[in-house]
């Protein structure tokens, strides 16, 4: 098979393939580097590139599988992942000018299982400064360019995993989602993109931005690469006390394709305030897909979302300032403008309020179940109100007139931080302008299953996924 | 939203939400709110931090929007006397089948 012909296989057909003798690990990083080399250059989605040892490691893959030695769930399959999880001696910069340098002393655990799974670690991707903006702007590394158009963006923080898996230079990327960190790029760039529930998947040796929301997540082509993907990331860590002890199912397991008698909750009105129409038209056919599927759908009207909508504004934002703190007061300067701007506005909260937002996030999550949530299993929304804006609109930096339109971005998916509930995002559609539509999905704490279960079966049935920006 | 028209409503509660930041026409011309000096004198005074450029005045601006959605929810819910009910609360509303 041609490198570009590999590298439309997803990450669990790569695996698979791999497993069964089909393909070489060399000749799985051979086509990743193919790619990067065809394509890099208008996506700038890397950034650190380590080819040697991906080729060495790829090297030791295929004598291992030769030698019959039991190979791991994800053998073989070359990734790149955010630059802020954490491998000892390997400098992290989280996409930032303060950690250019930096070299952190231990392995996040997540790196650590998909090691253990076989997967090579071929370097590091592009992010939001920090992880801390929707869009995928960074003024330190360059901008994040969108695959399908270079004028728009990418989405963020996780910029380099949603265009890097959306170019086909990877299978799967790790990313985070703090506010929609995960899905916003996913949606953008045209892939799937998982938050897990918060508390499934340990934080150990990850870049902290907001210790009450900060989710790990993989980024990749379809719901099964995500269900295999998550099955090797959960579980309990003992470097994370916050990480659940709750036991990892077989999420692959749960992908039937059967979805009849599934009841979807459709939330009004916030999640549609000022949609546009072709987002509006795209997530009325994708639940028109579901319906045909056999779901069964209804509106309903929670009132706890005011409340949730506006705590969800406070938690993180409080968060990231108190960890930025020392920095803000010695090197404000050293940050993006957009990125000092919204730490600044961090210190102006009151620890009350704070404290408030806390408090009451498990009542609310109580309520928003059992308004929105009883008598159904999924809660279904456009993963953004509008069509994909173009990078000059959002740019903050170079005009900061455009600060509404960047904070509006992540509207739709910072309320699932704030409840802690699984959440992902599914291409659905393209905009007139050629641009990914993604489909927001969310279940109760530790659905995962059910959430990935209809995805695949949305899947099945259509083709958004398999559209390549760059064949 | 027409496709919906097939699909049956349930109303839970009526949701009244403060206008979405997106939707205001903001422009530098149009006066700062008069939160902002004493916002940024107190963030000076308590944590240190200067405000660094022009866009950190607009980040305190825009929270005349949130205080307003504030003053709206008081009254609204009662304090939990236990803070570190999430964890509880992710349990209890677990997935059935999780």
């Amino acid at each position: 098979m041609s490198p570009d012909g590999l590298s439309e296989l997803s990450m669990t057909e790569a695996a698979d393939a791999f497993a069964r003798g089909e393909v070489t690990a060399r000749a799985l990083v051979e086509a990743m580097l193919h790619r990067l080399g065809k394509h890099e250059a208008q996506v700038n989605s890397v950034i650190r590139l380590d080819r040697e040892e991906a080729l060495l490691a790829a090297h030791a893959a295929d004598k291992a599988r030769g030698a019959g030695k039991a190979m791991g769930k994800l053998a073989g399959v070359p990734m790149l992942h955010k630059d802020m999880y954490y491998r000892r001696d390997r400098v992290s910069t989280c996409g930032s000018r303060i950690r250019r340098d930096f070299v952190p002393p231990i392995t996040a655990t997540v790196l650590q299982r998909l090691d253990a799974a076989g997967a090579i670690d071929c370097g590091t991707l592009n992010m939001a400064e920090f992880a801390q903006n929707p869009s995928g702007h960074n003024a330190h590394f360059g901008d994040c360019m969108n695959p399908w158009n270079a004028a728009y963006c990418t989405g963020g923080s996780s910029s380099g995993s949603g265009a890097a898996v959306a170019a086909r230079f990877v299978t799967a990327a790790l990313g985070s989602d703090t506010g929609g960190s995960i899905r916003l790029p996913a949606a953008m760039c045209g892939v799937t993109g998982l938050k897990p529930t918060q508390t499934r998947v340990p934080r150990t040796g990850v870049m902290p931005l907001s210790f009450s929301a900060d989710n790990v997540g993989p980024l990749c082509r379809t719901a099964k690469d995500a269900a295999r993907f998550l099955g090797v990331i959960a579980g309990p860590c003992p470097g994370d006390p916050t990480s659940a002890r709750e036991d990892v199912p077989d999420y692959e397991a749960a992908l039937t394709g059967d979805i009849r008698g599934l009841r979807i909750a459709i939330v009004e009105p916030w999640f549609f305030d000022d949609i546009e129409e072709p987002v509006g038209k795209a997530f009325e056919a994708a639940v028109i897909m579901l319906q045909r599927l056999g779901a069964r759908v209804e509106i309903v009207n929670p009132g706890s979302l005011k409340a949730i909508a506006v705590y969800s504004a406070l938690v993180s934002r409080v968060e990231g300032a108190t960890i930025h703190a020392r920095w803000m007061r010695e090197r404000a300067g050293d940050y993006a403008t957009h990125l000092s701007a919204r730490l600044y506005g961090g210190y102006a909260i009151p620890a009350t309020l704070y404290l408030e937002a806390l408090s009451r996030r498990g009542p609310l999550l109580r309520l928003f179940c059992e308004e929105a949530m009883t008598g159904f299993d999924l809660v279904a929304t456009p993963s953004l109100r509008s069509r994909v804006p173009t990078r000059a609109e959002t740019d903050v930096d170079a005009n900061p007139e455009n600060w509404d339109r960047l904070m509006a971005l992540s509207a739709n998916t910072r309320p699932f931080n704030y409840l802690g509930l699984p959440t992902i995002s599914i291409p659905a559609g393209f905009d007139d302008r050629g641009l990914p539509i993604g489909l927001q999905l969310a279940a109760r704490p530790f659905g995962e299953a059910r959430l990935l279960r209809v995805a695949d079966a949305f899947q099945r049935e259509t083709d958004w996924h398999k559209r390549n920006p760059l064949p | 939203m027409g496709a919906f028209c097939m699909i049956h409503r349930r109303r839970v509660g009526r949701t009244r939400h403060p206008t979405p930041v997106s939707q205001r026409n903001r422009s530098m011309q149009m006066a700062e709110p008069k939160l902002v000096l004493p916002t940024m004198d107190a963030i000076r005074t308590w944590q240190g931090v200067s405000v660094p450029n022009p866009a950190g005045r607009l980040a305190l601006a825009d929270f005349e929007v949130l205080i307003a959605a504030l003053e709206q929810l008081r009254g609204d819910l009662t304090l939990e006397e236990e803070p570190a009910d999430f964890e509880a609360a992710l349990q209890a509303c677990k997935d059935p089948n999780a």
